[in-house]
C-alpha cells in the first residue's frame, strides 16, 4: 500500500484516519463502555448472602443511596455525598486561589529560573500519592511542630495530633491537586497579552477591574483545565480521606471502596459509583453554564 | 453631531522636562525636553530603538522615568499611575478587550470612572458616530477588520476626552492604501476636535502627512524638532537629512567664498560652523539646464536617467548627485549639461 501523497488532503486523511481510530475504539469499547454498562446493570442487581451478585432486578441500591435503609431513612449516605461535593468544591477553590499568585510569580521570573520554580511545583507530584499522604500523617502527628504550635495556641488538646481530621484531608487534597491547577494556569499566564492590562490601566481601571477585565478572561482556558483536572478526581478521591480523615470522615470514594472490598456489596458499590458520576457531571455542567457568560474561548 | 468645542491653542500644554530612562545599562532616553502646545499634532519620528515609544509610554504613565518630569497644564503627572492621568493611548496592537463588544470596549474607560449611565451612553453613541462604527456596535473585536479595530481603539480613547491622545504606531498593521486614507482621517479628526495628539511612527511620509511638528529622534535624543517643511527643507544634521526623504550629501571644506567640494566651489547663504563638513541638497532642488547658470553651476554628465512616469530620476557624474526633475524623455546617459545647485537650496549641516 502506498500512502505517499494520499494522506496530504484533509479528506483523505479523514478517511484513512478512521482506520487509525480502531485501536482507540477497541480500547474505549472494551475498557470503558462495556464495564460502564455492566456497572449500570450491576447497580440494579442484588447482593447474595455471601457477597455474590444475584441477578434479580431491584431499585433497593438506589433507595439506599438516598438514605432509605432497613431501619428507615438516615442521612448518612446523603451526608457523605454532599460532603464529597463540598470537599471537592473547597479543594478546587483553594487550589485556584493559591494557584493564581503562584502562576504569576513563576511566569514573572526570568526565563533562567522560571522552569526551576515550575520544577519545584512538579517534583512532589512525581512522588506517589500514597507516600505523600503518609508523609502528611507524620508531619501532622502530635509531637511534630505543626501540632505543637496548635497545642500551644490552644487550638488543639495537649498531646492531640492534627490528624485524623477534616483539616488534614483538606491539606492532603490541596497539596495533591495544586500542580494540576498551577500548570495549566501557568501556561495561560505565560502567554498573557500584557497590552490588555496596559490598556485597562490607560482607561482608568482600578486594580480589581484590571484583573477581572484584562487578566481573568485571558486565563480562563487554563483555569478551566485546572478546575476540571482537580474537581473530577477530587470528587472520587479515597486515598487521602482514607489515610488522613479517620473512620468518621468518609467521602464517597471511601464508601465505594468499602462496598467492593470490605462489605463485598458490588451492586450497592455500583449504584454509589453511578451516583458520583451523575453528581460530577452536574457539577461540570453548572461550571460550563456559568462559564458561557464569560466566554471561555 | 458637532464636535465638543475646545479652546484654541493656548501655548504650553504638555511639557517633557529632561526625561531620562535607563533600563539597566541601556539608556533608552538621555535627557529629552519638549514643549507641546495644546491642540498640536506632534509626531515622534525615528527608527526602532530610538526611544520614541519609551517616551510615549512615559507620558502615558506605563513607564516611570529614571529622571525628569512630565507636566500637563501645570500639573506634574510624573507621580501619577496610568489610570489617573488625563491622557489616553491607542496601542500598536489596539489591545481591544476580546470578550467585550465594540460598544463595551468604547464604554470601558467611562465605566472605569463610574460615569453615570446616560453620560456613558451619550459618549459611546458619539464615539460610534464620529468613527462610523454604528453598524459594528454589537460585534466582538475578532469579527472586525484591521481598519475597523483601529477605529474602535481610537473611539475607545477619544470618548474619554483626554487632554492628550497618544498614538503608538497605530497604522503599522494597515495596508499601504488604507494607511494613506486613515492618515487623512486622523488629521481631520484631530483638527475637528482640537485635541493634542502625539503620534509615534517610523514612517517619515506618515509624519509629514499628519503633523504640525515633527520631533525627530535618534538614540534616545531629540535630533531636530520643527514643522514638517522645516525638518525637510532645513535639516540640521546628516541624520535628519537622510532620515526624511532622499538627500545629496556633499563633503567639503569651508572656503572664504562659501564651500569647496571636490568638484568645485559653491556659494552658500550661511558660513559653515566647521572647517570640514557636509552640505545637503534635495534631489528635486537641483536644476538641470543647457546653458550655464549664473551661480553654483556644475558641468556634469548624465550617468543614468530613469523615467518614472511622474518624474525622472537622474544620476550625474562626476559629482555623484541624484536629481529628480520633471520628465524629459530626451535625457540620456552620456549627455553633458549644466546642473545648478541654488544657494537657497543648499543646506549647511551642523554635524
Amino acid at each position: 500500500m502506498v500512502w505517499f501523497g494520499e494522506l496530504t488532503t484533509p479528506a483523505q486523511l479523514y478517511r484513512r484516519g478512521l482506520w487509525f481510530l480502531l485501536p482507540a475504539v477497541v480500547w474505549i469499547l472494551g475498557l470503558l463502555v462495556i464495564p460502564g454498562l455492566s456497572l449500570v446493570a450491576l447497580s440494579f442487581a442484588e447482593r447474595g448472602q455471601y457477597g455474590e451478585v444475584v441477578w434479580n432486578f431491584t431499585l433497593e441500591n438506589y433507595a439506599r443511596l438516598l438514605g432509605f435503609g432497613l431501619f428507615g431513612w438516615s442521612p448518612d449516605t446523603v451526608l457523605i455525598l454532599l460532603r464529597s461535593l463540598w470537599v471537592a468544591f473547597v479543594t478546587t477553590l483553594i487550589c485556584v486561589l493559591l494557584a493564581y499568585p503562584l502562576a504569576f510569580f513563576i511566569a514573572s521570573r526570568p526565563p533562567r529560573t522560571r522552569y526551576l520554580w515550575l520544577a519545584l511545583v512538579i517534583i512532589p507530584f512525581w512522588t506517589n500519592l500514597v507516600i505523600r499522604t503518609y508523609a502528611w500523617q507524620m508531619l501532622l502527628a502530635p509531637d511534630f511542630p505543626f501540632a505543637k504550635l496548635a497545642q500551644t495556641l490552644g487550638l488543639l488538646a495537649p498531646d492531640a495530633g492534627l490528624y485524623p481530621s477534616p483539616l488534614a484531608v483538606y491539606i492532603g487534597m490541596i497539596t495533591a491537586f495544586l500542580p494540576f491547577v498551577v500548570m495549566p494556569l501557568f501556561s495561560s499566564v505565560e502567554r498573557l497579552d500584557w497590552s490588555l492590562v496596559e490598556a485597562a490601566q490607560d482607561l482608568y481601571a482600578s486594580r480589581v477591574r484590571t484583573f477581572f477585565q484584562a487578566v481573568w478572561p485571558q486565563t480562563l482556558p487554563g483555569l478551566t483545565v485546572g478546575v476540571i483536572l482537580t474537581f473530577i478526581p477530587a470528587m472520587g478521591m479515597f486515598v487521602v480521606p482514607d489515610l488522613l480523615g479517620g473512620a468518621k470522615y468518609l467521602l464517597v470514594g471511601n464508601l465505594i471502596q468499602q462496598q467492593f472490598y470490605a462489605s463485598r456489596d458490588w451492586p450497592y458499590g455500583a449504584a454509589v459509583s453511578l451516583g458520583l458520576m451523575v453528581m460530577t457531571l452536574v457539577g461540570l455542567a453548572l461550571y460550563r453554564r456559568r462559564g458561557k457568560d464569560v466566554d471561555l474561548v | 453631531m458637532t464636535a465638543v468645542a475646545r479652546p484654541p491653542a493656548t501655548g504650553k500644554s504638555l511639557s517633557i522636562e529632561n526625561v531620562v530612562k535607563r533600563f539597566g545599562d541601556f539608556t533608552a532616553l538621555g535627557g529629552v525636553s519638549l514643549e507641546v502646545p495644546s491642540g498640536e499634532f506632534l509626531t515622534l519620528l525615528g527608527p526602532s530603538g530610538c526611544g520614541k515609544t519609551t517616551l510615549l509610554r512615559i507620558i502615558a504613565g506605563l513607564e516611570v522615568p529614571t529622571e525628569g518630569r512630565v507636566v500637563l497644564l501645570g500639573q506634574d503627572l510624573t507621580p501619577l499611575p496610568a489610570n489617573r492621568r488625563p491622557v489616553n493611548t491607542v496601542f500598536q496592537s489596539y489591545a481591544l478587550f476580546p470578550h467585550l463588544t465594540v460598544r463595551e470596549n468604547i464604554a470601558f474607560g467611562l465605566k472605569s470612572r463610574r460615569m453615570d449611565k446616560q453620560e456613558v451612553e451619550r459618549r459611546v453613541r458619539y464615539g460610534l458616530e464620529i468613527l462610523q462604527l454604528e453598524k459594528f456596535a454589537e460585534r466582538l473585536p475578532h469579527q472586525l477588520s484591521g481598519g475597523q479595530r483601529q477605529r474602535v481603539a481610537l473611539a475607545r480613547a477619544l470618548v474619554n476626552e483626554p487632554q492628550v491622545l497618544l498614538l503608538d504606531e497605530p497604522m503599522s498593521a494597515l495596508d499601504a492604501k488604507l494607511r494613506a486614507e486613515v492618515q487623512v482621517q486622523l488629521r481631520r479628526l484631530q483638527q475637528q476636535l482640537g485635541l493634542t495628539f502625539i503620534l509615534v511612527t517610523h514612517d517619515q511620509d506618515e509624519a509629514m502627512a499628519v503633523s504640525d511638528r515633527i520631533a525627530l529622534m535618534r538614540m534616545g535624543h531629540l535630533e531636530q524638532v520643527g514643522t514638517p517643511d522645516e525638518v525637510y527643507e532645513r535639516p540640521r544634521t546628516r541624520y535628519a537629512a537622510e532620515f526624511l526623504g532622499a538627500a545629496n550629501l556633499i563633503k567639503g571644506q569651508r572656503h572664504p567664498m562659501g564651500f569647496e567640494a571636490p568638484f568645485g566651489k559653491l556659494a552658500l547663504n550661511r558660513t559653515p560652523p566647521w572647517d570640514e563638513g557636509y552640505v545637503a541638497i534635495r534631489p528635486e532642488r537641483v536644476r538641470l539646464s543647457e546653458v550655464e547658470p549664473r551661480q553654483n553651476g556644475l558641468r556634469v554628465r548624465v550617468r543614468e536617467a530613469v523615467y518614472r512616469g511622474a518624474y525622472q530620476e537622474v544620476w550625474l557624474e562626476p559629482c555623484d548627485l541624484r536629481v529628480r526633475t520633471a520628465p524629459h524623455p530626451t535625457l540620456q546617459a552620456g549627455q553633458e549639461l549644466w546642473a545648478e545647485l541654488p544657494v537657497d537650496s543648499l543646506v549647511v549641516l551642523d554635524e
